[in-house]
């Protein structure tokens, strides 16, 4: 009887929607201003960028697993790089670790900053969206300073990094680090206090332990359940094993809690992006390269901004891959949040769309599909290849 | 006959709709250019000094546009909604002392103004619900959520001036206004508290954050509005601006008022300058809220509504009455 007096609404987000900021498409069945069901359609931006990795040298892999995702770049060449490093029995020198662990911290620092951005537009507060993407403007032109380039940084090559940074480079850097710190323990602030946030993310998608296991979700959406991981400690890669950070777990499973965990990510990120500077080894910033690789199979994860990263590589011998397989956070964290909307109003969709930190591009990979800009792109690659090798 | 020729020319011209078109539009690039600076960013820059023939800009850019027909049973009606809704804000100008003189003034009309206020934001609602389309139906249900929670606080609100000044007309209420409560030092806190709860009521009202459900864009793209198109949506836009523009208006006249009294036409000129900084000064605040806030979901906006603002408004209102009995 009761079903019969409402009617259930489709609402359909996307492919393109104000909350949406790449193409992705989610059903929902709304009765009244409550979500009864949500249903994920994923793949709108499929490129196909795997089979372009089995085509493709591992130098110009470099550049492709760079243009999976752009805002979380660094971590992909990180994970791309360890990967062949580790089919080809390499290791990188020191300094490159160092020099590893500050730029992905960087770009951590840039990503996080853009998603709580997004979160404060996505609950309606402008300003402190507007605000927050001012002072990431801070930590975009330390990663120009560092690399040359604001986003797609192209800094890390197989056995090593492409640049090497020099006194007056650490200096600028360390003197900029207080500025921003200072803003982000503001953001901090206003994230736990303002009375608004607070209505609209405490509370809403709660995932608890037991399901955020279950789901296996990763990344900070993991650490906002409570669930301790962080492949940073558990599996330290780069510099990450001499470099003393704190991983923060917070256990009040909601959006709120999710997005804390980032904010005081951020400020761990500067920390480590301080010390790593001081402490920096000297020598050289990478090995002499090596163009093929012997037959074999190897994995690797890293810590990307949104989670655990993994990418599997099987050689059989040659120039290129025989298989690259990269598992993406958002991938991981998508099948869990598409329950969370579930029982929600309307209003919290976008509230918890944001707290899981979507990457689609991410979660779909590329392919370069028209013969055209194919080509184009292939030139390009060619260009970029020869560039790394330099 | 001079006497109906005058009224036609007011109603036309000042205040009626060449004014209230020409005020909603600065209004707009007011609220617009402030916003923008309380953001950080520049707000519009590009078309007249500082912009400020953007709205205007906006506005005509709109009419040449495509009018997509909208999905509906009755197309017909939902143009006839968006119009009558644009003269009833147009129509309430005419009660609103901007030169110290209303065109239209009676005793009661302090109350009938609120009113048609409401009735204008319920045309907007059908013209919404009449559109075949998720959004427009859940923004327009939402808008119709929000206009009667805000009916109770809002009347029991603008009572309060005319308890203070024991009068029902808003020319003479604009007169009395601030003096009364200096003569009156009781009636004082009544007073801020009563402006504390008209900035909340206000801002949803004229649906600005954290009350911006009916048309919150990251959840339901444009609300109710999200159907309209070119002509339709140009008149829309400029229903909304003239409803910043009357309800402010309206609220500085009452609540702040200080008019003078003088029939010389320095004294009207005056006037004009008066009211309008006054209605400035309330968009600036309600901006100011705007800016500070996150946008609040329905039910929680609700349940404040109803818990806290209507009681406090009722309960307020039974103060002052009691208050005014014993002065």
């Amino acid at each position: 009887m009761e079903g019969s007096l409402t009617s259930i609404i489709n609402l359909i987000f996307g492919p393109q929607h104000p909350a949406l900021h790449e193409p992705e498409l989610f059903r929902f069945k709304v009765e009244g201003e409550i979500v009864v069901k949500a249903e994920p359609r994923i793949g709108y931006v499929h490129r196909g960028i795997e089979k372009l990795f089995e085509k493709n040298t591992y130098i110009k892999g470099i550049y492709l697993s760079e243009r999976i995702c752009g805002i979380c770049n660094v971590a992909h060449t990180v994970c791309y790089c360890q990967v062949v490093e580790n089919v080809m029995n390499i290791e990188p020198p020191p300094r490159a670790k160092y020099l590893r662990a500050v730029v992905h911290e960087l770009n951590r620092i840039h990503s996080h900053l853009l998603l709580l951005g997004v979160a404060a537009e996505e609950l309606g507060f402008d300003t402190l969206f507007m605000l927050i993407w001012r002072d990431r403007e801070l930590v975009m032109d330390l990663i120009e300073l560092i690399t040359g380039n604001r986003v797609m940084s192209a800094f890390n090559t197989i056995g090593g990094v492409r640049r090497d940074v020099n006194a007056e480079t650490i200096e600028k850097v360390l003197k900029v680090l207080p500025k921003l710190e200072e803003r982000v323990k503001y953001y901090r602030k206003v994230f736990e206090e303002d009375p608004t946030i607070r209505k609209r993310t405490v509370d809403v998608g709660i995932l608890p332990r037991r399901d955020a296991i279950r789901y296996c979700v990763v990344g900070p959406m993991a650490r906002g359940s409570a669930v301790d991981v962080d492949i940073r400690r558990d599996i330290p890669y780069a510099a990450y094993d001499e470099i003393p950070f704190n991983v923060i777990v917070r256990d009040e499973c909601d959006v709120w809690a999710r997005l804390m965990v980032r904010v005081d990510e951020v400020l761990e990120s500067i920390n480590i992006v301080r010390y790593a500077l001081e402490h920096l080894p000297s020598g050289q910033i990478r090995l002499p390269l090596k163009r093929s690789a012997p037959p074999g199979e190897a994995i690797s994860r890293v810590e990307a901004p949104r989670g655990e990263l993994l990418y599997h590589l099987v050689s059989k011998g040659g120039i290129t891959p025989y298989r690259l397989k990269v598992r993406t956070p958002t991938l991981a964290n998508l099948l869990a949040a598409s329950k969370l909307f579930e029982g929600h109003t309307i209003a919290d969709i976008p509230a918890i769309l944001v707290s899981i930190d979507p990457c689609f591009a991410c979660t779909d990979r590329v392919t370069l599909v028209d013969v055209k800009s194919g080509k184009s792109t292939k030139v390009s690659l060619r260009e970029l290849a020869r560039r790394g090798r330099e | 006959m001079n006497h109906v020729l005058l009224l036609i020319l007011q109603s036309l011209i000042f205040p009626g709709f060449i004014f209230v078109f020409f005020l909603a539009l600065f209004v707009e690039w007011f609220e617009r250019k402030l916003t923008g600076r309380m953001e950080n960013r520049m707000g519009p820059t590009y078309t007249g000094p500082h912009g400020i023939l953007q709205p205007f800009a906006d506005f005509i850019k709109l009419l040449q546009k495509e009018t997509i027909d909208v999905v509906s049973m009755v197309p017909q009606v939902i143009d006839l909604l968006i119009v009558l809704a644009l003269s009833i804000y147009i129509f309430c100008a005419l009660f609103i002392p901007y030169t110290g003189n209303a065109v239209l003034s009676f005793r009661g009309d302090i109350i009938l103004v609120p009113l048609l206020l409401g009735l204008a934001s319920s045309f907007l609602y059908f013209a919404g619900l009449l559109t075949k389309n998720a959004l427009t139906v859940i923004g327009a249900l939402r808008l119709l959520l929000q206009v009667i929670a805000l009916d109770i606080p809002m009347i029991s609100l603008i009572a309060l001036p005319a308890i203070f000044t024991g009068s029902l007309t808003i020319e003479k209420v604009a007169h009395i206004m601030p003096y009364c409560l200096i003569k009156q030092p009781l009636l004082i806190p009544i007073w801020l508290i009563a402006l504390l709860l008209l900035a909340i009521t206000e801002q949803a009202e004229i649906e600005r954050n954290p009350f911006s459900m009916p048309h919150a864009e990251t959840e339901i793209v444009a609300g109710y509005l999200t159907e309209f198109s070119g002509v339709r949506l140009a008149l829309v836009n400029l229903a909304r601006d003239a409803q910043l523009a009357v309800t402010s208006s309206f609220v500085a006249s009452i609540f702040i008022g200080g008019l003078l009294t003088s029939n010389v036409l320095t004294a009207k000129v005056i006037n004009v300058v008066i009211l309008l900084l006054e209605t400035f000064l309330v968009i600036f605040v309600a901006t100011e809220i705007k800016c500070i806030t996150a946008r609040l979901r329905i039910d929680i906006a609700l349940d404040f509504f109803w818990k806290y603002i209507i009681p406090s408004c009722i309960g307020l209102l039974l103060l002052a009455i009691v208050v005014k009995v014993i002065i």
